[in-house]
Order: structure tokens, then C-alpha cells, then sequence
């Protein structure tokens, strides 16, 4: 029995800059039946001006979790990082840093900027359908999270 | 036994010619009362235009005053002061121009005066040495740095595009699987198996890479323990292909125990993989004490290697079977050759008297007895 279950579809907020792995996670999602809205931020300012819902973006919903990559243009991920949890407004927000980088220093400079998690993406596509799952199971039906 | 006064004068007076160093002997007015035959190739002023002179002439212009007060010091309490102090001195020359010198200095009586005796040595070309060695230093740790940053790109962006492809390629499979024949459904394997290889490959030369930027300290480690380990996280294979293991005492030694650890695991997996169908796997390990220098055997009655590879088995990605024999990317045995090497031993392979093959690494015998 899950303790914590959203009646709506999971508002995701994906920063990630290369259009063939967003379209993947699009596809690891649906083929893992997670229900769920999707916006995506193609760098890290783009991805505040979302959070905030600033400007073009006002009418991107605030999202119930985060799914960032490091290295991206202009503002990289650990400095959206950074920003989210800097800002009581924002911190609240699960953060799931998803990069191919499986170096120590990355995960530990992610985890001491207070990533919620830090998961490296799997090359073979069975496994990615089988983390955003786990993610889903884990953030969405057996983690409580505050109510806004 | 003849005492040294006895000796002829004649006998002093060649060793002052032919003395490697440069060797003055002054009064305890700094005044030069005797000079070597080097001192001319040292400084540039001839044997005769030194005597009678001020020892202060020989000291870079800045330090004269210094000196002399030194001089006066040293006389009061003459006390022998060998060379090597970590003092970085310089003598001038006749033409002005100054070389790095050591000086060792020891005081003497000559006709009840006392005197002092100077040795003076030119470390020009040792100075450049270090200088030169300083500037090695620097490029290697910007080197190691450069290292560091592609390991970093091998990790990240190299693995981007290939997640790209066998995403999609195992999403076609997924989604068009029924409108695929056979032949189809074999190619996407076998891109996927490629990208899967070419993945495994980039995180075996990460791992290489590493084991220089990202090795540490060496402590004291006991090589039983690591051994104990190593046959723990083995026990399946070992328990699966019935291999017996004896392991005779091993030492404790300096070292880094997750790359020692490496090793010894490579070594033992190794063994174990290339056994002989034809005979019960019996694998041993023991240690030998040479000179300064443990040597550790691991030795096997495996399939053996032929003589002839015993050096290329341990470069980077060689292999010497096909991967449907035996697989593996032939990283193993160049790890242990570069943690071995950064352990400051040896490493090689001989074949086994019977059947099968011996792994033989040496480490540095620990020093401290505290240990």
C-alpha cells in the first residue's frame, strides 16, 4: 500500500540540452507507464525562468519533481542546483541530478549542493525504462511529500 | 704503521694539486696563505694572485661585509661544518660573475695560529639539475591535470552518444519488433552489443587512467586481509568451478589497499578464468622474501601462456583469445602493471614447471619498524 498517491499526472521539469536524450526519457517514461506531464528546459536559464514561471513561461506549472543534467549551456546544472536550493520557496523540490557522468566529483559536489538523488543513466534502454519506474515508485507512492 | 707526520711533505702537496675541489686555508685574518691547483679552474685567478689576498675577494659583492663578520664569528669558535648544509652559497670569479658553490669548513692550528680550512665545491651543474627537475615536476602535474579532464570527458561526453544509439536502436526493437524479420532483429543486436563493448571499453580506460590522478596515500596494508577479501568477493566463481585456493602467509607492506586489492583480484580471476578443463583448478599464493623486495606468486595449473606473450599480455586492451572463448577487454593485467609500478615493483609471468602459469610481483620490503 503506498502511503502517498497523486490523483493528477507527476508535473516533471526535465533540463536536459540534447533533443535525441530528451525524446528518450519521453519514451522511457511512456514505456514505463509513469503518468505524468512533461516540460522540458534546453539550458540552466531556462530551466529558472520555468521554476520561477517568469515571462513566456508563466504558465509552466510548478513541478513536482526535477530531472536535471550537468552539463548544459549557458547556466549548467549544478548552478540551477544551486539556485533551487538556495531559494525556501523552491527547495522543496525533489531534485534527481540524471547525467551520464559517473564521476566522484560530480556526485560529490551534487550531494554537498543538496541533489535529492544522483543517478547515472544507463546505456541500455531496459534499464532506463526500469529507473524512471523506480523513480516514480520511489518519489511519487512511497516518499510523502509536503503538500503545497 | 707510519704516523701522518712522517709522510713526505711531497705527498701533501700532490693531493692539494690534484684535489677534485677547490681548497683554500686562511688565517684568522681571512687572509689566503695556501690555495689549490682547482681553485684557478673555480674562480679564475691563479694560485699566485690569490695567496696574500682577503678570502672576502671570493664573496659575491653583496655579502662581503656579512662575511666578514661571519668570519670573525667562526674564528672565535671554529667548529667543522660540513658540506650539504642546505646553505645556498655563491663564490664570484675574477671576471665578476658568481657560481653556486658548497663550502665545508673546519678549523686548524698551523704554527700555533690558528687557521680555518675551506673546501669549496661547484654545484653549477647539480643546481640545474634541480631547476631542471623542478620544471619536470611542474609539466607532469599539468600533464596528470590534462589526464584527469579526458578521463572526465570519456566519462560524460563520449558516453552521451552512445546511450543515443542503443537507446533508439532498442526502442525500434521495442516498438517495431513485429514488423522486423530475423536479419533486422540481428543487426540491432549486434549494434547494441557494440555499444555496449565501446561502453565497457571507455569505463576500463577510465578506470586505467585513474589508478595515476586518483591513487592514494600508501599505508601500511596486510596483504592476508586484502587476500581474504579478494577470495570472498570470488567465493561464486571459486565455489562454481570447485578451485582450490591455498594461500601460505603473506607480508604487510606500503601500499594503496584498494589498488593492491585490484591486483590481487585481476590475478586470482585470471586464474581462475583461463583454468584447464582437463584438471581440478589448483590455485596458490605465496610470498618470498629477496633482498629488499617481497616477491608474491600466484600461481595456477590453468591452459598456461606461451613464452613469447609474456610481455604483451600486460598492454592495454591485448588480448590473446577471442571474446566468445574467453571475454574481457584485456584491461586486467595492464592494471596490475601500473599499480605494481606505482608500488615501485615488478611484475611479470613465467610458466608454471608442470602446467599452468605463475604470476610473480615484487613490492618494497616496509622500512619502519613501527609498523
Amino acid at each position: 500500500m503506498s502511503p502517498y498517491t497523486l490523483k493528477r499526472p507527476i508535473e516533471i521539469l526535465l533540463v536536459e540540452d540534447n533533443p535525441a536524450d530528451v525524446r528518450l526519457t519521453v519514451e522511457a517514461l511512456k514505456e514505463g507507464q509513469v503518468r505524468h506531464r512533461m516540460s522540458v528546459a534546453r539550458d540552466g536559464i531556462e530551466a529558472i525562468e520555468m521554476l520561477y514561471a517568469q515571462g513566456r513561461y508563466a504558465q509552466v506549472p510548478r513541478p513536482d519533481i526535477v530531472l536535471l543534467d550537468l552539463n548544459l549551456p549557458r547556466k549548467d546544472g549544478r548552478e540551477v542546483l544551486a539556485t533551487v536550493k538556495a531559494d525556501p520557496s523552491l527547495r522543496s523540490i525533489p531534485v534527481i541530478v540524471l547525467t551520464t557522468s559517473s564521476a566522484e566529483e560530480d556526485i560529490r559536489q551534487c550531494y554537498s549542493l543538496h541533489a535529492n538523488c544522483y543517478v547515472t543513466k544507463p546505456v541500455d534502454m531496459e534499464q532506463f525504462i526500469g529507473l524512471v519506474k523506480l523513480i516514480d515508485l520511489f518519489w511519487f507512492q512511497a516518499a510523502q511529500l509536503p503538500v503545497i | 704503521m707510519r704516523r701522518n707526520d712522517v709522510y713526505p711533505v711531497s705527498i701533501f702537496k700532490s693531493l692539494l694539486q690534484s684535489a677534485p675541489d677547490g681548497i683554500l686555508v686562511c688565517n684568522a685574518n681571512g687572509t689566503i696563505m695556501l690555495a689549490s691547483e682547482h681553485c684557478t679552474h673555480l674562480f679564475g685567478y691563479q694560485v699566485s694572485e690569490l695567496v696574500g689576498q682577503s678570502i672576502d675577494i671570493l664573496v659575491p659583492e653583496a655579502g662581503r661585509l656579512r662575511h666578514a663578520e661571519l668570519r670573525t664569528g667562526y674564528m672565535t669558535m671554529p667548529r667543522a661544518r660540513p658540506m650539504g648544509a642546505g646553505l645556498q652559497l655563491s663564490a664570484q670569479c675574477k671576471n665578476g660573475s658568481t657560481i653556486p658553490v658548497e663550502i665545508s669548513l673546519s678549523g686548524t692550528e698551523v704554527d700555533e695560529q690558528k687557521c680555518v680550512i675551506a673546501i669549496v665545491r661547484d654545484v653549477s651543474d647539480r643546481r640545474r639539475l634541480e631547476g631542471d627537475l623542478q620544471r619536470l615536476v611542474a609539466e607532469l602535474k599539468r600533464s596528470n591535470e590534462e589526464l584527469e579532464q579526458f578521463a572526465y570527458i570519456a566519462s560524460h561526453d563520449l558516453q552521451e552518444p552512445l546511450r543515443v544509439v542503443s537507446g533508439y536502436t532498442q526502442l525500434l526493437e521495442r516498438r517495431y519488433a513485429n514488423q522486423l524479420d530475423n536479419e533486422a532483429r540481428e543487426y540491432i543486436d549486434y549494434t547494441v552489443e557494440g555499444v555496449k563493448r565501446m561502453q565497457a571499453l571507455i569505463n576500463d580506460l577510465l578506470a586505467y587512467a585513474r589508478l595515476t590522478t586518483r591513487g592514494r596515500d600508501f599505508k601500511s596494508t596486510d596483504l592476508n586481509r586484502l587476500t581474504h577479501q579478494v577470495l570472498l568477493n570470488l567465493a561464486p566463481v571459486i565455489d562454481e568451478v570447485k578451485a582450490t585456493i591455498e594461500v601460505a602467509p603473506l607480508p604487510t607492506v606500503l601500499g594503496d589497499a584498494s589498488q593492491l586489492s585490484q591486483v590481487l583480484q585481476n590475478l586470482l580471476s585470471n586464474a581462475l578464468k583461463f583454468r584447464s578443463p582437463e584438471r581440478p583448478v589448483i590455485i596458490k599464493i605465496q610470498s618470498v622474501l629477496k633482498g629488499d623486495d617481497w616477491v608474491i606468486q600466484v600461481e595456477d595449473n590453468g591452459i598456461g601462456i606461451a613464452r613469447e606473450y609474456g610481455e604483451r599480455i600486460f598492454v592495454a586492451f591485448q588480448r590473446l583469445h577471442t571474446r566468445d572463448l574467453y571475454p574481457g577487454n584485456g584491461i586486467g593485467l595492464a592494471i596490475c602493471k601500473k599499480v605494481i609500478e606505482r608500488h615501485h615493483g615488478r611484475i611479470w609471468v613465467e610458466p608454471a614447471p608442470s602446467h599452468g602459469t605463475i604470476f610473480y610481483f615484487t613490492l618494497p620490503v616496509q622500512r619502519s619498524e613501527s609498523l
